[in-house]
């Protein structure tokens, strides 16, 4: 893949955080052909918040190992920071659904794995201060030298969070991180979450099932069909940055929530039709 | 079993009131359930020998065939006395444990080596594998008299034979552990941009450790047999060669004292494989059994 900013187009604004132009993803198992995603195409701008919205199976979670160069595209192309995605592209932190900790490793070795991954033992050593730094920001310092087998699910995946932060990535790739969660840890995660990533000049993509979340959560939330996963609308979010649980009882919060849903059940029609 | 079900296992309370049955009663002997295994097996056992008194002393069972288990316990003593005292008993004691060692150690270095090749290189993986599942199938103590016929009367057979026994689920184990490295976790080290190596390094082995002791604990087993069964084979020194001799004049109640103590040699070569696990594999929680997944 080439790597376009491309000499014609001589505007000052940087290139987008992520553009997806047309792809589609095509599975093969057992010989047949499945059609799972696309076409899509999607822009986020640096520095937003970005919600996947869609039923499993809709492709959002494909959609989002594709853009982290974890999975080919069938056609169409993926640019991250206007470098064309081969393989996982410079300066992106991910998060799962589980926290993914190693279980050999104390809770601060697991946040410095990232540095340790890219410069060795010695720079995974300066780092640190930033790991307890951020241990700190979710609360963690006395669970520093802990295996994660002793924390909690909600502990682990703020482990999680600050692992993904240690290295100051540009774009964060989140793919259901708080989905295994209950309800009240994840409404927490969630804030403690918007709380970072206003603070980060960073940019997020988040997938979610959940519609409260994409709309509490995003600046723009993406709504997303299934078979073959299209992207059957975006919902811009009308809602001041700085955003508390009583919101969700706003009406323009309602608004939005019903938005998203009529586009959710828009594109289940569409499929039940087709 | 995974450990967490062992936990939830154990922490499930013990229901009180006595008619009520939990839907979910894992055990249908709930007054058996409360007493401590330790007394259980330790019962058994008397009855056991109460029983084997009885055969032999009422004439069922011959003595000849069948020692008695008080003729059998002073044989035993009077070996474990040996041991300490006399000069031919260590000797041969000696002999066996190095034959084990030497046997296992090889195992174990082989054995891992077979696995990561089997589970991390395209050639091990398409001409190694099938290979080994042929030999793994094979009865290996039959090898014997050809690892005699090359390798003479000396350690160097028994050595060979306790390896070739042992090597296999140190093989089979650690193979299983690389390839079962979780998804999201190789994810993670993509997401990374590690390299293979440290993907091998920093997280197919350490997943795969628990597996290779597993294997390892298996192999101290295995590799008493076949140091056993070698000296059987061709031998002039080694327990096995005193089991012989003992069986050829008949002396059963030795025979027995000899499989006890070689009992506790296997018992306190897997304890030592358990306790190096218990240490290095310090972040899981393990007893004897070993634990999959």
């Amino acid at each position: 893949m080439v790597a376009t900013t491309s000499p014609g187009e001589a505007t000052p604004t940087p290139s987008p955080a992520v553009r997806i132009r047309d792809v589609v993803r095509t599975f093969r198992t057992r010989g047949e052909s499945v059609h799972a995603l696309g076409p899509v195409s999607l822009t986020v701008a640096r520095g937003e918040f970005v919600a996947l919205l869609g039923p499993s199976g809709c492709g959002k979670s494909t959609l989002l190992n594709i853009v982290a160069g974890l999975l080919p595209v069938t056609s169409g192309s993926v640019e991250v920071h206007g470098t064309g995605v081969a393989g996982v592209p410079d300066s992106v932190g991910m998060m799962f659904q589980k926290a993914v900790l190693l279980p050999w490793r104390t809770v601060r070795e697991n946040v410095l794995l990232p540095l340790e991954l890219a410069g060795g033992k010695k720079t995974a050593r300066d780092g640190t201060p930033l790991a307890d730094e951020l241990l700190a920001m979710v609360g963690l310092s006395d669970f520093a030298d802990r295996l994660p087998t002793e924390l909690s699910g909600g502990m682990q995946q703020r482990a999680a969070t600050c692992r993904m932060l240690i290295d100051s990535p540009e774009l964060l790739l989140l793919d259901e991180p708080f989905g295994a969660l209950d309800e009240f840890t994840r409404e927490r995660m969630n804030l403690e979450l918007l709380r970072i990533t206003r603070k980060l000049t960073s940019t997020s993509l988040f997938v979610t099932h959940s519609i409260t979340e994409a709309v509490f959560l995003a600046d723009r939330v993406v709504v997303m069909s299934a078979r073959p996963g299209r992207i059957s609308g975006v919902v811009d979010i009308a809602l001041p940055t700085d955003r508390d649980p009583e919101i969700t009882t706003s009406p323009e919060f309602q608004s939005h929530v019903r938005h998203a849903r009529d586009l959710l059940r828009d594109g289940d029609a569409e499929k039940g039709r087709s | 079993m995974t450990t967490h079900q062992m936990e939830r296992g154990e922490q499930t309370p013990t229901p009180s009131p006595k008619n009520r049955r939990s839907p979910s009663s894992y055990s249908s002997n709930s007054r058996l359930e409360s007493v401590p295994s330790g007394v259980l097996v330790a019962t058994s056992l008397v009855l056991f020998c109460l029983l084997w008194q009885l055969a032999v002393s009422a004439h069922w069972v011959s003595e000849y065939v069948v020692p008695s288990p008080s003729d059998t316990a002073d044989a035993t003593v009077h070996l474990f006395r040996d041991v300490f005292t006399d000069s031919y008993t260590l000797n041969n004691l000696w002999v066996t444990v190095k034959e084990i060692l030497a046997g296992l150690a090889l195992a174990a270095g082989f054995g891992a080596l077979f696995g990561v090749l089997i589970s991390e290189t395209t050639l091990g993986r398409k001409v190694l594998q099938p290979l080994m599942v042929a030999l793994y199938a094979a009865p290996k103590v039959a090898l014997a008299p050809a690892f005699v016929a090359w390798f003479g009367f000396g350690l160097t057979p028994k050595i060979v034979m306790a390896a070739t026994i042992a090597f296999f689920p140190v093989m089979v184990d650690t193979a299983a552990g690389l390839a079962g490295v979780d998804e999201d976790q190789d994810k993670l080290f993509l997401i990374n941009r590690a390299t293979r190596w440290q993907r091998f390094v920093k997280l197919k082995l350490p997943t795969a450790l628990p597996f290779l002791f597993a294997g390892l604990k298996s192999a101290s087993v295995l590799a008493v047999i076949g140091a056993i069964v070698a000296e059987f084979m061709g031998g002039s020194s080694g327990l096995g060669v005193m089991v012989q001799t003992a069986s050829v004049s008949f002396a059963l109640d030795r025979v027995f004292a000899l499989i006890v103590l070689l009992s506790v040699l296997a018992f306190l070569v897997y304890a030592a494989v358990a306790l190096a696990e218990r240490r290095i594999v310090h972040w899981r929680a393990s007893g004897f059994v070993p634990v999959d997944s």
